[in-house]
């Protein structure tokens, strides 16, 4: 190839030679000049060209970075609201939806607490995203009101967002969906909540939304296009329009079908394609970080660029000079472009300010190094209104709980593991002066990652003393309900060697009238017998009560004995509920770690479910329980299955919370499964449930003494 | 003095009750539970039960309904004994049948046996005179010691 145009180039050189000298000369003079002339200005052109380029992709970066600022304030608005979350009772939701209210005021938008992501109801009837609503500080907004429809792609596109976040709980912005409300459109920004802040259960109980108008974002983009003389538009996930710096053009209409091929994978970019009326346009992208989904754009009719640049081409001076100019305009540009993202930044934050004043919490804006040392960036709340007015200062030394304090875990783990896991948290406590305590709540939350590696942090402090006396109380009422049904149990159990004692001994009095001495004796011998079992069982419950949970000092225990122990209190009741007891337990019972009358009580437990759940079905319904120890060298386990029906859909999912029964009320308050439970995470063990054809299992894994050596 | 069923599921119980019965001449036929004591009823003419009510397999009153459909069994007294009473005095489809409550004083519970055997003697014995001194007419049954 290159070989033939050399060729011919010399074959029209060869032409020149028959013109006539002078031209020849001159020609020689002239055209390097225009040659040259006609470089500078190509490049001057390109160079132009380049500049308002760069020029626009910086106003769609500046742009990106004011819709990413929007976008930080949103999220720490949900954080904040997630951080004040706590929805174990009446009392604590109505704290939430007060904080909601002052919050969505402050930011615009509006917060919805749900408790469960429901699937859209059938066509005709509208689609319901969010069912079971607990707090809607809009309630009368037709767009997330229940009885009004969110459309069914939305429904399906919050599920597939919850489901794809997996555990990742980070802040997501959801794409845009449609309101009834023609033209309407509203973004969404969801994160999952539970009320047991433990972090033991990992699925959530409630959903917090903050939905806003993507018209917020119309003033940002018609600000820019104003300045940048061409138009600016942000589109979605979906890359569906949602908003725009021309009026007349509708939001929620795609893209045109170009854009997403040319656009995905690439962070920013500038490019050429039709435009609408079919003027090419130049297009600059730019995608917020908070919303990766999300594409900001910036655009100009491409003729716009090259005819100013053209109209001076012909001059080789004007050419110089345009490059000179060009230089001088991106350079310009860019200092405003990060001047406009600095000033948006320092308006972020006097708006997260703002909104934190009245809020009982502290927030920290922190950056973290990746070996977990911080820098505080900024710091702000009244110490006093999230110590109830205790302190207005930091807390002295003499008032930490010292213990709680040295159990703390190291600020520098609490900060790797949130850099890990997206958030870490852990809970501490002091005396007030009146000496009740007082519990407090740190919480961080990875914000952003910042180019060097250093992570931006949340964090919160904020007041959980009511929640953690509320869970003492739940515990105590829990360990309370159980020794009821522990001491109806007794009760039971001694009704028989009461009334065998009371027997023997009328008869041992009559035999000593009549003179049967042998006949005596031997009522005596059984009084004493029957004292004896009356003895161990009021024993038994005096063990009961005293249960502590101490991981140090974990006692090993034998399955077999808490098997027999366990039965010895119910067997009566089983047996009077005409319920017939498998036992299977091997000859040479696996011995585990665990106080005995701890897991005698989660058996108990087990055990009187099982008969409450047989004796609420039919007469002629199978009544049997079978009990089973299982050694498998490293683990035991312990199943209990009953032919009581199984466990009801509505409560499966919340089996092991307190308060959940589906029994009267007179048979307690639906703790003793909570309360079994947690003695078995306490103790490293577990508990699963699942229905049998006719009735449910109960398994508890436990680790065996000699599998705990081993993992030790 | 009379052939006795005892139904009574807690075996401490049913011993000393076995014993205090004997203690009055009574021949004591023991059972665990009302289903138990039906079949030992099959093989072994009793003049009288004392039973538990709740038990399992079979509660008392269940156990004296099912003799009420028998007519050999319709008139075979029963003494209750429980902690709880199932509504005996209601239940007129059982009588003749009394409840005491658990545990009982063993001279009540004699003094209500009599009673009741000389109120109804049972079928087998309608003629005969109600005597309290009457011995087992009942061959001796190795399953009921």
């Amino acid at each position: 190839m290159r070989a033939r145009r050399r060729s011919a180039a010399g074959g029209r050189f060869g032409r020149f030679g028959r013109w006539s000298q002078p031209l020849v000369h001159a020609a020689v003079l002239v055209l390097p000049a225009i040659l040259a002339g006609g470089v500078v200005a190509i490049i001057a052109v390109d160079a132009y060209r380049e500049a308002a380029e760069t020029r626009l992709l910086s106003s769609a970066q500046a742009i990106a970075a004011a819709v990413d600022n929007e976008f930080a304030v949103h999220e720490v608005a949900l954080r904040t609201l997630a951080a004040l979350g706590d929805l174990d009772d009446a009392a604590s939701k109505a704290a939430l939806a007060r904080h909601a209210e002052r919050l969505a005021r402050d930011v615009g938008g509006w917060f919805v607490v749900t408790e469960s992501l429901e699937a859209p109801r059938p066509a005709g009837q509208g689609n319901v995203v969010v069912d079971r609503q607990i707090i809607n500080t809009r309630a009368d907004d037709p767009l997330v009101d229940r009885e009004h429809a969110v459309d069914a792609e939305a429904a399906a596109m919050l599920r597939e967002a919850y489901d794809a976040a997996g555990d990742d709980r980070a802040f997501k912005v959801l794409d845009l969906f449609t309101g009834p409300v023609a033209g309407t459109f509203v973004a969404v920004a969801m994160l999952p909540l539970d009320s047991d802040r433990s972090g033991n259960d990992t699925d959530p109980e409630y959903f917090l939304f903050y939905v806003w108008r993507a018209a917020t974002f119309d003033a940002i983009l018609r600000k820019s296009a104003t300045s940048a003389t061409g138009f600016t538009a942000i589109s979605d996930g979906r890359f569906r329009i949602v908003a725009h710096s021309e009026p007349s053009v509708p939001t929620g209409v795609p893209v045109p079908d170009w854009v997403p091929s040319v656009v995905e994978g690439l962070d920013k970019g500038v490019t050429t394609g039709p435009g609408f009326g079919n003027v090419p346009n130049v297009y600059a992208f730019a995608r917020p970080e908070r919303a990766p989904g999300w594409t900001v754009v910036a655009a100009k009719p491409r003729a716009s660029l090259y005819s100013r640049a053209l109209a001076f081409a012909w001059a080789i001076p004007a050419g110089l000079f345009l490059i000179a100019a060009g230089g001088l305009v991106v350079f310009n540009r860019q200092r405003a472009a990060n001047a406009q993202e600095a000033s948006a930044l320092q308006q972020g934050r006097e708006e997260i300010e703002r909104f934190h004043e009245s809020i009982p919490a502290i927030i920290m804006l922190l950056v973290v190094s990746p070996d977990g040392s911080r820098e505080m960036i900024y710091h702000q709340g009244d110490f006093a209104l999230v110590t109830d007015g205790t302190f207005d200062g930091p807390v002295p030394p003499e008032l930490w709980d010292a213990r709680c304090h040295e159990e703390r875990m190291p600020r520098r783990d609490l900060y790797r593991r949130m850099v890990e896991h997206g958030e870490a948290s852990d809970e501490y406590r002091f005396r007030r002066r009146d000496g009740a305590w007082i519990w407090l709540r740190y919480e961080v939350f990875r914000f952003g990652r910042i180019p060097d590696g250093r992570t931006e942090v949340i964090g919160y402090i904020t007041n959980v003393t009511e929640r953690r006396e509320a869970d003492a109380n739940a515990l105590a009422a829990s360990r309370l309900a159980s020794i009821g049904e522990m001491a109806a149990g007794i009760a039971h159990e001694l009704k028989q060697p009461l009334a065998t004692l009371s027997v023997a001994g009328q008869t041992g009095l009559m035999a000593v009238r009549r003179g049967e001495l042998l006949r005596a004796r031997q009522r005596i011998g059984s009084i004493e017998t029957q004292v004896r079992r009356a003895a161990d069982l009021v024993g038994y419950l005096r063990r009961f009560g005293s249960v502590e949970i101490d991981n140090a000092n974990r006692p090993i225990t034998d399955l077999g004995k808490v098997v027999s122990g366990a039965l010895a209190l119910v067997s009566g009741a089983l047996n009077e509920a005409g319920i017939e007891v498998h036992v299977d337990v091997p000859d040479t019972a696996p011995v585990v770690r665990g106080e005995e009358m701890a897991l005698v009580q989660v058996l108990i437990t087990l055990l009187s479910n099982a008969r409450d759940a047989i004796e609420a079905q039919p007469p002629h319904w199978p009544r049997r329980i079978d009990l089973i120890v299982e050694d498998d060298s490293d683990f035991a386990t312990l199943t209990v299955r009953d032919t009581g029906g199984g466990i009801a859909p509505e409560v499966e999912p919340r089996l092991f919370e307190p308060f959940v029964t589906t029994k009267g009320p007179d048979k307690g308050l639906g703790l003793a499964l909570s309360m079994a439970h947690g003695i078995l995470v306490a103790i490293g063990a577990y508990i699963v449930a699942r229905n049998l054809h006719d009735g449910a299992e109960f398994r508890v894994t436990l680790r065996t003494a000699a599998g705990e050596e081993k993992v030790e | 003095m009379a052939r006795v069923l005892l139904v009574e599921d807690d075996a401490d119980l049913r011993a000393e009750l076995a014993d205090a019965l004997s203690l009055f001449d009574h021949e004591v036929v023991e059972a665990e539970h009302g289903l138990h004591g039906l079949s030992l009823m099959e093989t072994a003419t009793v003049d009288i039960v004392v039973a538990d009510h709740r038990m399992p397999h079979m509660t008392g009153l269940e156990m004296i309904r099912k003799m009420r459909e028998r007519p050999e069994w319709a008139s075979v007294p029963v003494i209750m004994v429980s902690a709880v009473s199932p509504g005996l005095p209601e239940a007129a489809d059982v009588h003749p049948a009394v409840f005491m409550s658990k545990p009982p004083d063993i001279d009540v519970l004699n003094e209500k046996i009599a009673r009741l055997l000389a109120a109804d003697p049972g079928p087998e014995r309608r003629g005969e005179p109600a005597s309290l001194q009457r011995t087992s007419r009942v061959p001796d049954n190795d399953d009921t010691t």
